[in-house]
């Protein structure tokens, strides 16, 4: 039966148009992101030739090993995805093209076409956001269900090292540890993901301290269910979704630190691609080369705001004063 | 006050619980003893604050923090509870002594449905698979009256009406065939039509079933048609213990009458309604003496010497007052603690 709890939060979400429409925003960046491979590759999906059927994207077939299939002379019927480069394709003959149609949003200093690799940076920057946003998520509910469900001495101790964190500036933080780790796409991931959880954390601490009084928490223990049962089956699906709203900002947010970290080079190294290291790139083109800095820019401001009216949306369509019966 | 008895579930004697707070402990509750013969009610009735429920919550071994057992033996079966380790407390909790609460409206998780709510103690307790379970879910559902039970154990606490989520919390707890319910004031969130449904709900079930009950209320006019034996608890102590209706026809503490001239009588001349001067005293500054005395109409000087202990009468009716009737019968000891 469609009535439970996170049925009344979508239909309070749905009212709101443009959550609704950053919602969709977000989901269409999800899958550019997965499908980056298939929006954007240097092979063609199909390729026939003298009765020979080639995929050249989905298996490696030797007869077509070193053959640039987009040149002249290579006949046949052939599909090719929307952006007919792969990301870290260069071509020193058209370094620093404005865009034009044969590469749509131009090229960067070594020739390679900004489509392409903006579709993998977003690949890369929605990959780190989501999975440095998972652990820090997975860290936080344990600390605060600990701290909230336990409360005394656990409480104290979570508390104070909640502070402790609180105390370093995050961004600071960070690139200490990326300096000393040296920087890669995995270290960016867990040091956000081990600095970031302090918020979800109180968030929990907070809903585990409230729900820990209510009737139905009593009525659950006095029907003999244990402790790990009611943490994870009667508390945790009710503090979920202001973690949810908060995971939803911190996804925006992780996006913006991975492009500040590979802005400053500390981030994702050169050649894959994130919207933080195009931005890098562009540097030393800013002042004629405007779609260098201006696109990724774009990437991000838009993802930025989608997921932050995503979050907001989700805010108010948790709000028990919003939600009715 | 009865002493051991074979037909007795429940044994409580010299009960004590108290609050470790930073301005000092707080006696909630202090030498508290009853018991109830198998299949019969006992009403502890009392004013909001007085203990009843951190008593009725210590029998589960669930007194919240930072309330602790520190005196006293609650004997179920003759089982002490007060020593079993928590995991043989959540083995007596449902299977054993079962509760439902006073607020139905907020006794019953949101986010989960009814259905899992109920089979949630049962699987727990039972070795059955979920499908047997759910068997038993719908047919006490059916029981408790809950039209169209098999649709209905799907759905989510916001789609019922405070008495029917009530019904659902009875089914919850009887689902498991507990010999001895708790019910802590299970009707006083209620309407008063929806009042005398579920308190014929409980009545038919208890008799079916052969159950023992603890009814917790402030309400005389439940415990009159449902206890069999009355305790009436203020501030923390038992103060008056008898038959129910003996209670009601001659009640010896001074309290016990000061709640019986608080109700407005049907018939007789109407006149303004008596109220027991006073307020409770608070837990941290319990008096010395009689703690009643500040409050009472026939309390003098003697009143204050030293606590009052529980004097037996006729019937096995006691109370904690020195002035209370003439006929008194022993001084009744406390059964042991």
């Amino acid at each position: 039966m469609k009535s439970g709890y996170w049925y009344r939060v979508w239909r309070e979400f749905k009212k709101n148009r443009l959550s609704v429409a950053a919602g969709i925003v977000v989901v269409f960046l999800f899958f550019i992101a997965i499908l980056a491979p298939l929006l954007s590759n240097d092979k063609p999906y199909v390729y026939i030739k003298e009765n020979q059927i080639y995929f050249p994207i989905f298996y490696s077939h030797r007869d077509l090993d070193g053959i640039d299939l987009r040149k002249a002379g290579h006949d046949g019927f052939k599909i090719f995805p929307p952006i007919k480069y792969s990301y870290s394709e260069y071509d020193l003959d058209s370094i620093v093209l404005p865009p034009s149609s044969k590469h749509i949003l131009g090229t960067d200093e070594q020739g390679r076409d900004i489509a392409a690799r903006l579709i993998y940076g977003a690949r890369v920057s929605i990959f780190i956001g989501f999975i440095a946003v998972a652990i820090y998520v997975s860290i936080g509910i344990m600390m605060g269900a600990a701290a909230g469900y336990y409360g005394g001495i656990v409480d104290l101790i979570i508390s104070r090292l909640i502070e402790l964190m609180l105390c370093f500036p995050t961004f600071f933080l960070i690139l200490t540890i990326l300096a000393l780790w040296g920087p890669s796409l995995v270290s960016v991931m867990v040091v956000i993901g081990l600095t970031g959880w302090t918020g979800i954390a109180r968030i929990v601490r907070g809903e585990f301290l409230r729900l820990r009084e209510m009737d139905y928490i009593s009525a659950a223990k006095a029907i003999g269910v244990n402790d790990a049962m009611i943490i994870l089956k009667h508390m945790l699906p009710n503090s979920l979704a202001p973690v949810l709203v908060s995971a939803t900002f911190g996804i925006a947010s992780t996006i913006l630190i991975e492009s500040s970290l590979s802005f400053l080079g500390f981030g994702v190294q050169p050649p894959t691609p994130s919207w933080g290291e195009l931005l890098n790139q562009s540097r030393d083109f800013m002042d004629f080369a405007w779609w260098l800095t201006i696109i990724p820019g774009f990437a991000i401001f838009i993802t930025i705001t989608s997921y932050n009216l995503v979050g907001e949306g989700l805010q108010d369509a948790i709000d028990p004063k919003s939600m009715k019966k | 006050m009865k002493t051991s008895d074979e037909n007795n579930i429940l044994e409580v004697g010299g009960l004590g619980v108290s609050f470790r707070m930073p301005e000092g402990d707080v006696n909630a509750v202090r030498g508290v003893s009853f018991s109830i013969a198998g299949g019969e009610t006992l009403g502890l009735v009392g004013e909001s604050g007085c203990g009843k429920s951190v008593t009725a919550f210590s029998l589960l071994g669930l007194v919240p923090p930072p309330g602790e057992i520190i005196s006293g033996s609650i004997r179920y079966r003759g089982r002490e509870i007060t020593s079993l380790v928590e995991d043989e407390l959540r083995s007596v909790r449902g299977r054993e002594i079962a509760m439902i609460f006073q607020e139905p409206m907020t006794s019953l998780n949101p986010v989960l449905s009814i259905g899992y709510q109920i089979i949630e103690g049962v699987r727990r307790h039972f070795d059955i698979g979920e499908k047997k379970a759910m068997d038993v879910a719908v047919e006490m559902l059916s029981s408790v009256g809950i039209p169209n039970p098999e649709k209905r154990y799907h759905s989510y606490p916001h789609e019922f009406s405070g008495g029917m989520r009530q019904r659902v919390m009875i089914a919850m707890a009887l689902s498991m065939s507990p010999s001895l319910l708790i019910a802590d004031e299970p009707t006083t969130a209620l309407d008063v039509t929806i009042q005398a449904q579920i308190l014929d709900l409980l009545l038919r079930i208890q008799k079916e079933r052969g159950m023992t009950m603890l009814l917790i209320t402030h309400d005389l006019g439940i415990v009159a048609n449902i206890a069999d034996h009355i305790a009436i608890m203020y501030a923390g102590e038992i103060v008056e213990y008898g038959r129910t209706a003996d209670i009601f026809r001659n009640p010896l503490h001074p309290y016990t009458r000061g709640l019986f001239d608080a109700v407005p009588k049907i018939g007789g001349k109407r006149k303004r309604l008596k109220t027991i001067p006073g307020t409770v005293p608070a837990l941290t500054g319990i008096p010395t003496g009689c703690v009643f005395h500040p409050r009472c109409p026939v309390g003098s000087a003697e009143c204050l010497e030293s606590p009052i202990e529980l004097f037996g009468f006729r019937r096995g009716q006691t109370a904690r007052c020195i002035k209370a009737g003439g006929r008194r019968v022993t001084s009744a000891k406390r059964a042991s603690g």
